[in-house]
């Protein structure tokens, strides 16, 4: 691998990478090609919700507990009101928040990695050990006390599952630069006389971008659940009437069970669902294509 | 290379700080939270005086430093304190949940190891197949399922609509539990001979560690196909049957075996995500285990329990990545200090 | 010479095959076994409640304290389907004329479940006991007892710091109950097993699953002898998972809490496999107003005017409550629709004008918060809260903001005056006017309650209410006192909720009382077929008489 300006080397490996998806040969081409249309899908759903929504979500439009229909093809809630509208519109909150979290986790984790990969030592070796606990502890129990100990509110529950991704990102970066470092282009950027942050930024950092999607859109997808479990435990930061996947499934899942009213507990989780697989499929499916298992050499 | 025993020891010297600090965290984290743990059950009738001296029995009104010393240890002497809900040891409140959690993730992990090793591998001997591809969307899917939505799913289709299967609980309310000898109810019915209770314990286990099962099998099929495409590929497989090694005996001594290992790693790495699905799982299904208990007592503010769950689980975490990490070095003789 | 990949696939097989034999021989096993039918000596009830402590010092929560009172007895008694105490460990008893002695005559003969006896000593330590141990109901006695003292074998008087008419009444709540020297201790709380003098006996509880009592047949009170042999309480922790157990016929009887849907769709099928029972509980849910935050009377008269109960009743409960008036529920005595008859149904014209009076405009909106708990009070608060928030904003003078805390959160904030207005509700620990007035508009409890109200008149009339044992003067005490509560409005009355039990076919002596202590004694199975196929309401309040 030789040096490479950041932009060329976007550009490169980007345009290849979608002229490929465009026809997906390989498994993995299909994965990134699914998962970036749900990805897609959701996202432009979300956006333009005020635009394809049928109905004002927070306010009745139609009889209590109706059952799908051709006026509310998704049926309607106790009070209500559409549930359609109330899927396009709940996938805001999700999303923000995982979207948010992430990127405050990458914020902190990826130039913590590339510091404490890079310079190594005693640095290194605590900041190691944080990370490690933090990881080897279940994210949604640390998130659940976080969420408990700071309230339920959108920042709050942003900043605790933001905590849980720092050492992900900071483990891959890391290791990443672990073994960047030995390269020859950064030796000969060292002997040139590069000082320590031109070598990070320039050589070492752009190498690991690749890899940093990938957990990226990895993180999001843990990161939707999270907040989906957390709202399910109760913790959510959600305020009615505001739709929210996760809310309405907790809020309505019980009577769907003990009436049968399906609807109102089938379409979030399924939702949340797509959202999840989407940014999951993408990640993995980028994953087998830059790590492929085996390079047949 | 160094013996086993300095492995071992020199890993549980490592272990001892990470414990430290995740105790630490811990403690900090729950003593800031807001809400009074005395408040949390009354409907405002308490009389002020009476809280204070509550709180004083807690030592809840000690400066923060002396807490934590307390609380060190007292963690130390095995003394989790008591609750602030039931005033009862907490201790003895986790133990009487944990092997209601314990039955559940047992059987989950049977169901996710079953599925994940058998899927995982025919995915690996069929690579770039069909079944591969669809095993493989399998297993994001599995992953990406949002438990309490897909355990909501199934209680409704067997519990309300074919009514066969019961939607919670452990057993049917007329059954006493078996003697305690594991604390699982599906082994301690049989060794009591009490084919009812099995009966019993059974039909209500299936839904949540199906669930659960299902859920985890996502992990394990991916990691079971990438370690046995690996481990195919390796030379010393070709090398054995250039031998002549018979292939019966190629799969088992040198394949099977050698993607295990990996295997049982990442099982122990992912047991905290286990705990976490266990929780969700619990809660759905009003499975009487450390998970609901937890989510309870959030509910009330009862510090003390709260940080006993949290404890507890971090404990499991470290001693299991401990042992995995010893079984690990046991089996490969490459990994030693 | 096969390749590795066909031994796998081989070798898988076999491990399937060997699953799907397991899988068949225990699922045979365990469709085979399914549980026998229960003897008719048993019923089984289910519940979303939870037991914490069965030690009557100590108890004070619904479902405890509801086992204790099927196992212990207190000195005094409510009449089941009545708020009439009668005679219970105590045949008799006289007040003195100054209202500060009760003198009790203790019933002779009555054994405790262990068989030690019961007679004054142990009456007087069982009070002591209470107070000294300062369990969470202790205040109850701790507040007006002064002293005790034993008069004779059978004899006890009880010295109160000031005359308190509805004394009598805290005696037959559960922290007044004798407890036997033989089974507990001073040192420390029997949070697990109970010994008492009553119709059941513990035999099995099993934390947050259930627990099982057993009749006691040397019961004192043959009136009272239950009819069954064995009741099993089971522990369920969601709604849904108890209702699902009833249709499955797991449980018997489903007595707290089932979600409205559930309970109308009961009431539909009424009398088809299940009976519904439906009567008033005596728990109310009100708002709380700070009354420093939000200070102008006429800003709380407003929106006293602008509430529409209603809408809460119908759309949230299903029309499973009812509009509640004063903070004295409908049924007990000196209760007077004291809201609505001052302020009426739902006034939009008169909250505008006085929002008006008070200053504000279209351009000028009175913004104020309103809070509720998520879990506390059920699922449903945070449809309450949008409800109200509806209707104050109808008057298109009002922005209210809806926030939510966890209820130890909320239980701070309000204790600290940080809320402006409040969902809160109250479960009566004594049946008498005073413990749904004093502790509400006293000085000495409005603030622990969150509204900080404070006035000298009222306090006045409501200590003179506990004085005086006549009820008449009482009762018209009491109801200036609900007047001037609608005129200063640091409360709003909302609803009284409705409670339910539902049962199997068959089962006849459920009562569904308005103290909502539900008694196990009475039940049993019927040899007939079929009984009520309709809702019948029981339990009407009546005068709580004085002796």
């Amino acid at each position: 691998m030789f040096a490479m300006s950041l932009s060329s080397y976007l550009r490169e490996n980007l345009i290849d990478l979608i002229k490929r998806i465009r026809r997906p040969k390989t498994e993995e081409e299909w994965f990134i090609a699914i998962g970036g249309s749900l990805i897609l899908f959701i996202i432009l759903m979300t956006i333009f919700a005020s635009f394809i929504s049928p109905y004002d979500p927070t306010i009745p439009s139609g009889g209590s507990y109706q059952p799908p229909s051709w006026e509310h093809p998704m049926g309607t809630d106790k009070y209500g009101r559409d549930m359609l509208s109330r899927i396009i519109w709940g996938g805001r909150i999700p999303l923000a928040i995982g979207l948010v979290a992430t990127i405050f986790s990458f914020a902190v984790g990826v130039p913590l990695g590339l510091i404490s990969g890079y310079i190594g030592g005693a640095l290194d070796r605590i900041l190691s050990l944080v990370m490690d606990s933090i990881y080897s502890f279940p994210g949604l129990i640390l998130a659940i006390a976080l969420a408990a100990l700071l309230g339920p509110s959108i920042m709050n529950v942003t900043l605790a599952i933001a905590v849980i991704y720092v050492p992900t990102f900071f483990r891959v970066v890391r290791g990443q630069v672990l073994s960047i470092k030995e390269e020859l282009y950064v030796t000969a950027a060292i002997a040139i006389g590069a000082n320590k942050w031109t070598v990070m930024g320039k050589y070492v950092f752009p190498n690991t971008i690749p890899n940093i999607v990938i957990v990226f859109s990895l993180s999001i997808a843990d990161a939707i659940l999270t907040e989906a479990g957390l709202s399910f435990l109760g913790l959510g930061p959600v305020i009615p009437p505001t739709p929210d996947w996760a809310y309405d499934l907790q809020k309505w899942y019980g009577v769907a069970v003990s009436q049968g009213y399906w609807w109102l507990a089938f379409w979030p989780g399924f939702f949340i669902m797509l959202a999840v697989l989407g940014f999951s499929m993408f990640g993995e499916g980028l994953n087998e294509k830059l790590n492929p298992l085996l390079r047949e050499k | 290379m160094g013996s086993i025993r300095r492995y071992i020891v020199v890993r549980l010297l490592t272990a001892i700080p990470m414990l430290f600090i995740l105790l630490t965290t811990i403690f900090i984290v729950l003593r800031l939270l807001p809400g009074d743990p005395i408040s949390a059950m009354y409907g405002g009738k308490i009389p002020e005086e009476y809280a204070e001296r509550l709180r004083h029995q807690l030592g809840l009104d000690q400066p923060i430093h002396i807490q934590y010393i307390n609380y060190l240890w007292q963690l130390f002497r095995g003394d989790f304190g008591t609750s602030t809900y039931t005033k009862r040891p907490i201790a003895r409140e986790i133990l009487e949940r944990f092997p209601a959690t314990l039955e559940l993730t047992i059987y989950g992990l049977i169901i996710a190891l079953l599925i994940g090793i058998i899927f995982g591998s025919i995915s690996a001997h069929k690579r770039g197949s069909k079944i591969d591809r669809v095993i493989r969307t399998y297993s994001i899917v599995a992953y990406s399922l949002f438990i309490p939505w897909f355990g909501a799913m199934l209680q409704y289709f067997f519990g309300v609509y074919l009514h066969v299967l019961p939607v919670g609980n452990r057993l049917d309310a007329t059954i006493s539990p078996p003697p305690t000898v594991t604390g699982l109810y599906t082994i301690d019915s049989l060794l009591a001979g009490d084919f009812y209770a099995f009966s019993s314990a059974i039909r209500h286990i299936i839904l949540p560690s199906f669930v659960l099962g299902i859920v985890l099998s996502g992990i394990f099929v991916r990691i079971t196909r990438e370690n046995m495409i690996v481990v195919l590929k390796k030379d010393f497989i070709n090398f054995a049957r250039a031998r002549g090694i018979r292939e019966n005996r190629i799969l088992w001594s040198h394949a099977l075996k050698n993607s295990m290992i990996p295997i049982i790693t990442i099982f122990g790495l992912q047991f905290a995500l286990q705990l976490a699905g266990a929780i969700l799982t619990e809660t759905t299904f009003s499975w009487p285990g450390l998970g609901t208990y937890l989510k309870l007592r959030i509910e009330y503010r009862d510090y003390p329990a709260v940080q006993g769950v949290i404890v507890v689980y971090a404990l499991l975490v470290i001693l299991v990545s401990l042992i995995v990490d010893i079984i690990y070095a046991m089996i490969d003789p490459r990994i030693r200090y | 010479m096969k390749n590795i990949h066909e031994v796998f696939f081989l070798k898988t097989s076999y491990l399937v095959g060997i699953i799907i034999v397991i899988i068949i021989v225990i699922g045979g096993l365990v469709l085979f076994l399914m549980p026998a039918p229960k003897a008719k000596d048993t019923i089984v009830i289910g519940t979303t409640d939870k037991v914490i402590s069965l030690d009557p010092a100590e108890a004070y929560d619904y479902l405890s304290v509801n086992v204790i009172q099927n196992v212990m007895d207190g000195l005094l008694r409510y009449k089941p389907g009545t708020t009439e105490l009668e005679p219970a460990l105590a045949e008799s008893y006289t007040v003195s004329d100054d209202g500060l002695v009760y003198t009790f005559n203790i019933r002779q003969g009555v054994t405790f479940h262990d068989g030690s006896p019961l007679n004054a000593t142990v009456v007087k330590w069982s009070i002591d006991r209470a107070i000294a141990m300062n369990g969470d109901p202790a205040f109850l006695l701790s507040e007006v007892v002064n002293r005790t003292e034993v008069t004779g074998d059978y004899q006890i008087k009880i010295y109160l710091k000031y005359p308190f008419s509805a004394f009598p009444s805290i005696l037959a709540f559960t922290v007044a109950y004798p407890v036997t020297p033989t089974a507990y201790t001073t040192d420390e709380f029997m949070t697990d097993n109970i010994v008492g003098t009553g119709p059941f006996k513990l035999a099995e509880f099993i934390r947050d699953q259930k627990i099982v009592l057993e009749r006691y047949d040397n019961y004192w009170d043959s009136n009272y002898l239950p009819k069954v042999k064995r009741v099993i309480i089971q522990f369920y922790s969601t709604s849904t998972a108890l209702k699902n157990a009833l249709d499955a016929g797991e449980i018997d009887i489903a007595y707290r809490t089932l979600t409205p849907e559930d309970i109308n769709s009961y009431i539909a099928n009424n009398g088809t496999n299940f009976i519904i029972l439906e009567a008033p509980s005596p728990v109310i849910r009100y708002l709380v107003i700070n009354v420093n935050r939000v200070a102008d009377v006429r800003v709380r008269q407003a929106i006293a005017c602008a509430i529409n109960r209603t809408k809460i009743v119908e759309e949230v409960f299903l029309g499973q409550a009812e509009n509640l008036y004063s903070m004295v529920p409908r049924g007990m005595w000196s209760h007077i629709d004291a809201f609505l008859e001052k302020w009426g149904e739902t006034n939009i014209t008169k909250a505008i004008e006085l929002l008006q009076e008070a200053g504000y405009s279209e351009t000028n909106k009175l913004e104020i918060d309103l809070w509720y708990t998520p879990t506390h009070y059920g699922p449903t608060e945070d449809e309450v809260a949008e409800a109200i928030k509806t209707s104050l904003e109808a008057t298109g003078l009002i922005t209210v903001n809806i926030q939510n805390a966890e209820w130890a959160q909320y239980r701070e904030n309000w204790r600290n005056g940080v809320m402006d207005m409040f969902l809160l509700g109250w479960y009566p620990d004594y049946l008498d006017p005073d413990d749904y007035l004093f502790p509400f508009l006293h000085s000495s409890g409005a603030a622990s309650l969150g509204s900080f109200y404070n006035d000298s008149t009222m306090d006045q009339l409501l200590e003179n209410a506990r004085k005086t044992s006549d009820i008449d003067e009482r009762t018209d005490l009491y109801e200036q006192v609900q007047e001037k509560l609608a005129e200063d409005v640091p409360y709003i009355p909302l609803w009284q909720a409705k409670q339910y039990v539902v049962y199997k076919k068959g089962i006849v002596g459920v009562i569904l009382d308005a103290t909502q202590i539900f008694r196990y004694y009475t039940i049993y199975w019927s040899e007939s077929a079929s009984s009520l196929a309709s809702l019948v309401t029981i339990g009407t309040y009546s005068e709580t008489k004085i002796e």
